[in-house]
């Protein structure tokens, strides 16, 4: 009895060993691999945290997507969110400081999110039109907006985005989101319907209005996000022409990679992910491939992964037959 | 002192299109009663189980629920009054654990101050699964992880969470394995002893027998009459079941047989998958083939390894000349045409016109230099086969999704026809759709066959496979289990004893 529990706890200690292996080996592969072509770049401590610093607002942006991603919302409203959100917080700290700030920024993409979630839950129209009418409508508001203020902050905003103050947001996030995700019942209904909407549905969950709370809850992170970005840049400035969905892409790449990587919880895999991708983008820099031909790598990267994770089983199996029935 | 019933079913009827599925069925069960409910495939036991369970709503008629008016909206609120259900279908969401799957929708219980006890969620749902002797089950796992029958014991779990007053079991024990059986005849027994009911729905005479204290029989909708246990007999019972009257003309002719020549089109060699079991066949040229059997024996999948859509895991499907047929594009380009049991899903694009429809398959042969395709040329194949096959449209610019249900399989039979297919294999041909268009769609059947070309006919309705086949096989748990060649002898009682 006494052997069999030990070899239990031996094969629980195996598979978790190999689960951490996994999950911090993506990230882990391509650090060393760009250590290796510029080690007086990558084999330097501050490098590392500076990859790392830059993974947190990702992440942050990431989080807030992570629950609507699960369900099959895709929105591309996040960036234009963030930017006018950071912008509304700015010129509050003008008035009331800190707090002004704070404040600002939470109420304002408080209600950009009930907007873009009303409207998808009034015209019942897909996730990605109501997110694109979104971004434009608040582009635009964004670039007319910023023009009625200064957005460069002062210093004691700028603690949102520097150390030891975004360590501290990020670990916080990181908490409640975790929290969130796994430990409330929204978390487990978001994952039940994410898994099977009819199914769902007949055990007496509400996925519309589980949607709709989707972009409520995602906005408390995004709010955390433009906070991060106005501290970490000292500025917020509005684009147009869809501009602002480049600040979705990378996060959205990371919530991807963090949902197929099954080795660990999708929260900390979406921080994975980022970390992943970030290091990925900026290794790019460092080797000094040309900023559009490093979209068509970081593309690349995130098909092979998702394509290998995906399709591995059947890529390695060995078992001819068992290939066959995997197809 | 009279007793209330559970639950009372007045004058209960539901359509579906032009199809009645339910007229006017009455139905009592009292408290402690497990009450059997038999009926041939489409006699509208799995509509009625879904009326009382909430999932569709009666056209006619009301419930009451022990005397009070009962109307559930959906499964949900019928499970929260205290009526559950099991059906044959998945009814689990795979992506989460045992335990999010056994609460899902009740989480709030585990829930304080906003924050899920998720360690007390699985400790509960364990103890359920060891109470139910499932204590093989972890709560913990993910539901992915499990086999399809483990799967529905979590689906039952989920139901005996709270005792419920009415529980509905639709067909499922076929996906049970024995020990699975078992576990849920002694659910049945201990939900009986404390008072509660059971709606048993079986294709399995003698398990019927064994569980139910009274069995209700369907046919064709309507209450075909009821039977108590003294009264429950397996043969009494398969009578009631298919005791309507077959009219022989309404099928084809049985006289001209000349058509069917001994010259093989196309064979299956020990073709085996996730439901099929090494099975051979080989059909000729001008003859109709039928497979009979339960909806869930596998029929349905050959359609689909004949025409490619599956690949089975071992064996093949040879055309006449010899070559494999691995795909459907291929299987298109060898004359063949597959009609599916899900029509609207995988047979139609439904949102497009009657004209794209008809001509989808037969766009090779209309491309001029290979690519270029005249307006002309599409509308003259679609006129010419509507026309002939007297599709009542407004006109082939259409879109398929305001068609009937007859009207609609006319379409994907025309797009077939109009390809000049050799081989037709016909999944549930004639479901859910009017008797007039039944008849028309034989008579093409008839005429098809009279031009030499060869048809699978899969059906759950024994009347149009004895009609219609000059050979029968018939299938149970994914083998086939015997082979009938036509003669005016062959009944349905001989083939439901090789079925069920």
């Amino acid at each position: 009895m006494k052997t069999e529990v030990a070899y239990m706890k031996m094969n629980n200690f195996v598979n978790m060993s190999k689960r951490v292996l996994f999950t911090i080996g993506l990230p882990l592969i391509i650090y060393l691999a760009l250590g290796i072509l510029r080690p007086d770049i990558y084999f330097k401590w501050s490098t590392f945290v500076m990859l790392f610093t830059q993974s947190i607002s990702y992440a942050v942006v990431g989080w807030s997507m992570v629950f609507g991603m699960s369900v099959g919302l895709f929105d591309f409203s996040v960036g234009s969110r963030v930017i006018l959100a950071g912008l509304v917080g700015i010129h509050m700290a003008l008035y009331f400081g800190v707090v002004g700030f704070i404040l600002g920024i939470i109420v304002s993409s408080l209600v950009m999110a009930a907007f873009t979630g009303g409207a998808y839950a009034f015209f019942k129209i897909p996730s990605i039109i109501t997110g694109f009418a979104a971004l434009l409508i608040f582009e635009s508001m964004a670039t007319i907006y910023q023009k009625q203020f200064s957005v460069i902050v002062d210093d004691n905003i700028k603690v949102f985005g520097t150390s030891p103050g975004i360590y501290m947001i990020g670990l916080l996030s990181f908490i409640s989101v975790y929290l969130i995700f796994n430990n409330t019942k929204f978390g487990y209904q978001i994952k039940a319907i994410g898994g099977n909407e009819n199914i769902a549905r007949s055990m007496g969950i509400n996925g519309m209005k589980l949607k709709v709370m989707t972009y409520i809850v995602g906005c408390a992170f995004l709010a955390i996000a433009a906070m991060i970005k106005v501290g970490y840049t000292g500025t917020m400035l509005g684009v147009t022409s869809m501009q602002s969905m480049n600040q979705c892409f990378t996060p959205m790449m990371g919530v991807m990679i963090g949902l197929y990587l099954t080795s660990c919880n999708p929260i900390i895999g979406v921080f994975i992910g980022q970390f992943a991708i970030t290091v990925v983008s900026s290794g790019l820099v460092a080797l000094g491939i040309e900023s559009r031909l490093q979209n068509v790598v970081v593309g690349v990267f995130l098909l092979l992964f998702i394509g290998l994770k995906t399709n591995g089983e059947k890529l390695f199996s060995k078992d001819k037959m068992h290939k066959k029935a995997i197809e | 002192m009279q007793v209330t019933p559970v639950i009372e079913v007045k004058n209960i009827s539901k359509s579906f299109t032009s199809t009645k599925a339910l007229s006017k069925v009455e139905l009592r069960i009292f408290p402690g009663e497990v009450r059997g409910l038999i009926g041939e495939n489409g006699s509208g036991k799995s509509t009625l189980s879904a009326i009382i369970s909430g999932n569709l709503k009666a056209d006619e008629g009301e419930m009451f629920m022990f005397g009070k008016p009962y109307s559930p909206t959906n499964s949900f609120e019928a499970s929260e009054m205290g009526v559950s259900i099991i059906v044959q279908e998945q009814g689990t969401v795979e992506t989460i654990s045992v335990a999010a799957n056994i609460f899902a929708g009740r989480e709030h219980q585990f829930c304080h101050m906003g924050f899920l006890n998720s360690k007390k969620l699985t400790v509960e749902a364990q103890k359920l699964l060891d109470s139910i002797g499932l204590e093989y089950i972890r709560a913990e796992m993910l539901v992915a992880g499990l086999s399809f029958e483990d799967r529905k014991l979590v689906e039952i779990a989920r139901a005996f969470y709270r005792l419920p007053e009415l529980f509905i079991v639709d067909e499922t024990t076929t996906a049970l394995p024995q020990r699975g059986r078992n576990i849920l005849y002694g659910l049945i027994k201990k939900l009986k002893a404390n008072g509660k009911s059971v709606l048993f729905i079986s294709h399995d005479i003698e398990e019927l027998v064994e569980v139910c204290d009274t069995v209700t029989i369907l046919r064709d909708g309507k209450l075909a009459g009821s039977l108590t246990e003294d009264e429950m007999d397996p043969y009494k019972m398969k009578t009631l079941m298919v005791g309507r009257e077959i009219t022989d003309n309404y099928y084809r002719s049985r006289e001209k047989t000349a058509e069917q020549s001994d010259k093989i089109v196309l064979s299956v060699e020990h073709v085996s998958s996730k439901i099929l079991k090494d099975i051979s066949f080989q059909l000729k040229k001008g003859e109709i083939l039928g497979f009979a059997g339960l909806s869930d024996c596998g029929i349905h999948e050959i359609g689909k390894v004949v025409f490619g859509l599956i690949k089975p895991e071992k064996g093949k499907v040879l055309y006449g000349n010899g070559i494999e047929i691995t795909n459907p594009k291929q299987a298109i380009e060898k004359g063949l045409g597959f009609m599916s049991k899900n029509r609207d899903r995988e047979s139609m694009l439904i949102e497009l016109t009657i004209k794209e429809n008809t001509v989808i398959p037969s766009l090779p042969k209309l491309a001029r230099y290979g690519f270029f395709i005249t307006p002309k040329s599409e509308k003259e194949l679609a006129l010419k086969w509507c026309g002939r096959l007297n599709v009542k449209m407004k006109n082939i610019e259409q879109p398929c999704s305001e068609l009937s249900g007859g009207n609609k399989q006319k379409i994907v039979l025309a797009k077939w026809l109009a390809n000049d297919s050799e081989i037709f294999i016909l999944d549930c041909p004639t479901r859910g759709i009017d008797i007039g268009v039944k008849e028309a769609i034989y008579k093409i059947m008839g005429n098809l066959k009279s031009q030499g070309k060869s048809i699978i006919m899969i059906s759950e309705e024994l009347p149009e496979v004895i009609g219609m086949s000059d050979r029968i096989l018939v299938m149970k748990d994914g083998c086939l289990k015997k082979e009938f060649i036509f003669d005016n002898g062959t009944s349905e009682a001989d083939i439901i004893q090789y079925m069920i």
